[in-house]
């Protein structure tokens, strides 16, 4: 038998509400990873998407040290890439996606 | 030509790939900073020696546009182990590669245009790149989206009369590339910082060595060597997740690992592990490295007859072997730099990377090792030991924020 989980939505607004009920009803019968990504992307995409940042811009000093940056030294960083590449049979996948760290 | 006179086309868009990374490496909602870099670097491994130059320069333009250049060069001197075994001596030449991008800024989002054209005496390369970075969730997750086009042209030279030029019997070939990049960066907590990206190319036309030959067992026991048969298309995937966190102290670890498979049968797992740490105006930086794969489906150390399967390749990129790289680096903040060029220059830096890299193979023989050239106590074909070698990397770079 499958258990009905409780899940809590931190909502405010009618439309949350609304948003966190069909929620529930839409997950409980899927499987616990399914439910766990439908239900944050469905929080995602509900009203509740005004996210407060768990680390406020105050407390993301050592984030912008320098020595926290994913390239300190983009030209020699990409030379050795560039050696591995050619050296292996494997590439890819170790593009900079950016650094999302707010440090300006 | 690349390092090594060989997986040409691959490289080249690798390269591409890298130096468009290189090019657009912004953070989404700020530019990156104007500076420039110029770095001397030396590969020296193998019998095979490339150095040479490269200069970066990034400059915005206004507050919403930043443009950089890059233009690199590798002098090869080149008598690797491929080169010998077929007889060849050891070779000169020389690639220069050019780059510009831009990059521009509209609220939390970064839009990136590159290009970059790689010219050497037997392959030229075309690669534009666009990209697209956006910063959600009170700045804690950046999400980029990637795409990447390069065209080659691949030829092939041979020496006549002891000059270098085109080989009339070799019809110039066209190689086509195509990769798509996606990655997520997210602050998890005040001192962690992760990234996931996920990458994709496509590879289509002449992607082998036009140099590059198997060898097989002839009827009456002699190594024999034909050309290697390549498929025309290639399709890679590569998932990598990497993590930086602050210490306590001011220290930083830093951690990756990446998984890599591919059309041909190449599954891959290489990781790495660093530590950095500054002291005063010095920063000293070491890392570890570890790189792991399984042989592509066609490819053979020594096959039995010319025609044995309908692909066959004797790469040993694409054989079963493994890296290990210890890296140390070491950098020099020139804290009175804006003091000495009255408020030019920001801050300096001088740098010098050191890596050494061990190659160990598992089934690529070291084949000059059954050749009376190479030793007087040869083995028989396809008893020899497998190969191994080292290589010495050094990057010395000067750096320069304005």
């Amino acid at each position: 038998m499958r258990r009905i989980r409780a899940w809590t939505v931190d909502c405010t607004s009618e439309a949350d509400v609304h948003e966190s009920r069909s929620v529930f009803v839409a997950t409980y019968s899927l499987q616990p990873t399914v439910t766990a990504a439908v239900l944050i992307v469905a929080l995602l995409l509900s009203g509740c998407s005004n996210i407060e940042p768990w680390v406020k811009p105050y407390d993301r000093a050592a984030l912008a040290d320098p020595i926290m940056a994913g390239s300190r030294a983009p030209v020699a960083d990409e030379y050795f890439q560039h050696v591995n590449e050619v050296r292996e049979g494997a590439r890819g996948g170790t593009g900079s996606a950016g650094g999302g760290c707010g440090c300006n | 030509m690349n390092i090594l006179r060989g997986h040409c086309s691959l490289l080249v868009v690798s390269l591409a790939l890298s130096l468009g990374c290189l090019l657009s490496s912004v953070h989404a909602g700020v530019l990156p900073e104007d500076r420039a870099d110029l770095m001397y670097h030396s590969y020296d491994g193998g019998n095979v020696k490339v150095d040479g130059p490269s200069l970066l320069v990034r400059k915005k333009i206004g507050e919403k546009v930043s443009i950089a250049g890059n233009y690199y060069v590798d002098m090869v001197t080149s008598a690797s182990i491929d080169v010998q075994v077929s007889g060849a001596s050891e070779y000169k030449e020389k690639r220069t590669q050019g780059s510009l991008s831009a990059d521009y800024l509209r609220g939390k989002t970064t839009y990136n245009l590159s290009y970059i054209n790689s010219k050497e005496g037997d392959y030229l390369a075309r690669t534009a790149t666009v990209g697209i970075s956006e910063d959600m969730f009170g700045d804690l997750t950046t999400v980029s989206l990637g795409y990447t086009r390069a065209k080659d042209k691949v030829g092939k030279n041979v020496k006549t009369d002891g000059v270098l030029g085109p080989d009339p019997n070799f019809v110039k070939k066209d190689a086509d590339h195509r990769s798509y990049r996606v990655g997520v960066s997210q602050i998890l907590t005040k001192h962690l910082i992760m990234g996931l990206n996920y990458e994709s190319q496509t590879n289509e036309g002449f992607l082998r060595n036009p140099y590059r030959s198997i060898r097989y067992l002839s009827l009456t026991g002699l190594e024999q060597s034909a050309e290697e048969i390549y498929p025309s298309t290639r399709t890679t995937n590569a998932i990598a997740i990497d993590g930086r966190y602050y210490l306590p102290y001011r220290a930083a670890i830093n951690g990756s690992y990446r998984y890599f498979t591919d059309t041909w049968g190449i599954a891959a797992h290489t990781a790495e592990l660093g530590y950095i740490h500054p002291w005063r105006d010095w920063t000293f930086e070491g890392s570890y490295r570890y790189h792991r794969q399984r042989h592509a489906d066609f490819y053979g150390d020594l096959f039995p007859q010319p025609n044995y399967q309908n692909f066959m390749a004797r790469d040993r990129n694409l054989s079963t072997m493994s890296d290990q790289t210890a890296h140390v680096g070491v950098s020099y903040d020139l804290t009175h730099i804006e003091q000495w060029t009255r408020s030019w220059l920001n801050k300096g830096s001088l740098n010098l990377y050191f890596d050494r890299i061990a190659f160990k193979y598992e089934d690529f023989r070291d084949a000059r090792l059954s050749k009376l050239q190479f030793t007087s106590d040869p083995t028989a074909v396809g008893a020899e030991p497998m190969y191994h070698e080292n290589a010495n990397v050094i990057r010395f770079f000067i750096s320069a924020w304005f």
